[in-house]
């Protein structure tokens, strides 16, 4: 059924509603003092981290998210559901309580702190602390993804590859991966756009300081009662820094093999 | 670090009422938005309650942030009747910006440094604090608490030493408290007033001595074009009263 006029009317409503925040921040934003506003040593030291930081959780989430999608996905035990929702819960909890919660487990009062105080290791207020708290809140866009993918794989495919004398790694390699590849991207561009944008868990677990634990999203919280047109700016292009990631998994990047 | 903004409302008896009242834009001429800095939380909610007590029916919305902060949020155009700041200079740009009336100095507070109460005291007298390996959480340079706390250090010749040690620039105050309450931070410089009993019992407060004593000065203005102009008034003569002195003073500020 194609939507009714009336269908078309709200989509365009919901495009207004999507669209005229970014396009705000476009228009808001001082174009003339593009140069000065962002070619500060805030500014590059809070993208390198932010870029680093985004790519080193989705790195961390794929380690964790696949053995975990691939037991969700292909076995049948007690409690399945319950273990899906609690690893897909980081994605709606607020930030702050991934935060805390953070804490609590590695911070140096927190369940594993004095395992790791022994061992001479201190995780809060530090880089690995942002790389972390991206990971916790990110991970499960993989996990999701994965999940889904992995579930609507022919599994026939498999069985013949099997049956023609495939090895397990070979199958996984030559059928089970590339048909996962589209979920793959899909769920990378999230969990990395994610990651990009974290802020609550981060501030909580992290803390702010420019070069070690300042990203991009904390360093536009802090220009914003110094100079708001500097913290608009930054944010268009943290923006543009999400749009290319979203757009590039539609596009070639990731294209399916045709 | 638990961010401190978004809009608290004081519980009252008819709370559902009047908040349909307030979204019809028919609430009580005495419902006041009130933006007040942080380091206010608990004095400005206490005095609220008794703004309420005093004017049946009227509702008083704080929200509670850095006064960089709300600063900035008034700037961006979000209403309100009364601003609070931790200082003079974030109010003398609002003023210089036509978004407030003339304001009033109407209390002062203190610095003082903070460590957790139990587990190893890395810091037992303030100059430990610029000793290597010391873990310090002080509040961003932008908002008061920060400025303030750089100036005592730079007082006491240990400005650099300490910012070498600085592990986290919270965004306000509270998030200082709150990192030294949770052990994660050796120690942080914050208010007086935000030394609660809640607090108290989970870190040790050390005075700063003489030489570093900053001014700390609290200020209140009505809005220039306020939504509610009486509760406005009402709210800022409720801060200045006998009453609102004394939960002030009860809080540990100093009132003029």
């Amino acid at each position: 059924m194609r939507p009714p006029f009336f269908v078309v009317a709200l989509a365009a409503v919901a495009t207004a509603f999507f669209a005229l925040p970014l396009i705000g921040l476009v228009a808001e934003a001082p174009w003339g003092s593009v140069g000065s506003a962002l070619l500060t040593r805030q500014v590059a030291r809070a993208a390198a981290l932010s870029a680093l930081a985004s790519t080193a959780a989705v790195g961390l989430g794929l380690a964790l998210a696949l053995p975990l999608a691939w037991v969700l996905a292909r076995t049948r035990f007690p409690g399945r559901r319950w273990l899906r929702g609690l690893v897909v819960l980081p994605m709606v909890l607020p930030p702050v309580v991934a935060g805390v919660g953070l804490l609590t487990a590695f911070g140096r009062r927190g369940l594993l702190g004095g395992t790791l105080d022994a061992i001479g290791v201190s995780i809060p207020f530090t880089t690995a602390a942002v790389v972390i708290a991206a990971t916790f809140v990110s991970a499960p866009f993989l996990v999701v993804t994965l999940e889904a993918g992995l579930a609507g794989l022919d599994r026939r495919l498999e069985d013949a590859a099997a049956t023609l004398g495939a090895s397990d790694a070979r199958v996984f390699r030559t059928v089970i991966l590339p048909g996962l590849r589209p979920s793959l991207a899909a769920g990378v561009a999230l969990a990395w756009t994610r990651a990009l944008g974290e802020f609550g868990a981060t501030i909580t677990f992290a803390g702010n300081l420019q070069g070690r634990t300042q990203t991009t999203p904390l360093a536009v919280y802090e220009l914003l009662q110094t100079d708001a047109g500097a913290a608009t700016l930054l944010s268009v292009a943290l923006l543009a820094a999400c749009l290319v990631a979203v757009v590039a998994v539609r596009g070639g990047l990731f294209r399916e093999p045709e | 670090m638990i961010a401190r903004s978004g809009r608290a409302r004081v519980p009252r008896g008819a709370v559902l009422a009047s908040a349909l009242a307030a979204s019809c834009g028919r609430g009580d001429p005495y419902d006041a938005t009130v933006l007040a800095a942080a380091s206010l939380s608990e004095s400005f909610t206490e005095i609220a309650s008794a703004y309420e007590t005093a004017h049946p029916g009227a509702e008083v919305t704080l929200e509670f942030a850095a006064s960089s902060t709300i600063a900035a949020q008034v700037r961006a155009g979000a209403p309100f009747d009364v601003l609070a700041t931790a200082d003079e200079r974030t109010m003398a740009e609002a003023r210089r910006a036509g978004l407030v009336d003339l304001p009033v100095v109407f209390a002062t507070n203190r610095l003082v440094v903070i460590v957790p109460a139990d587990g190893p005291a890395a810091v037992r007298t303030i100059e430990d604090l610029g000793r290597p390996g010391v873990a310090v959480v002080l509040a961003q340079p932008a908002v008061p608490a920060g400025a303030y706390a750089r100036r005592a250090l730079a007082a006491m010749g240990i400005g650099s030493a300490v910012e070498a040690n600085v592990v986290s620039n919270a965004l306000d105050v509270k998030g200082v408290a709150a990192a030294v309450a949770m052990g994660e931070a050796d120690a942080g410089i914050v208010y007086a007033s935000d030394v609660t009993p809640a607090l108290a019992a989970r870190v040790r407060v050390l005075p700063l001595p003489e030489r570093a004593a900053v001014r700390v000065v609290y200020s209140i203005a009505v809005a220039a074009d306020p939504q509610h102009p009486r509760a406005a008034r009402a709210f800022l003569d409720a801060v200045r009263s006998p009453k609102g002195r004394a939960i002030l003073a009860a809080h540990s500020f100093g009132v003029p």
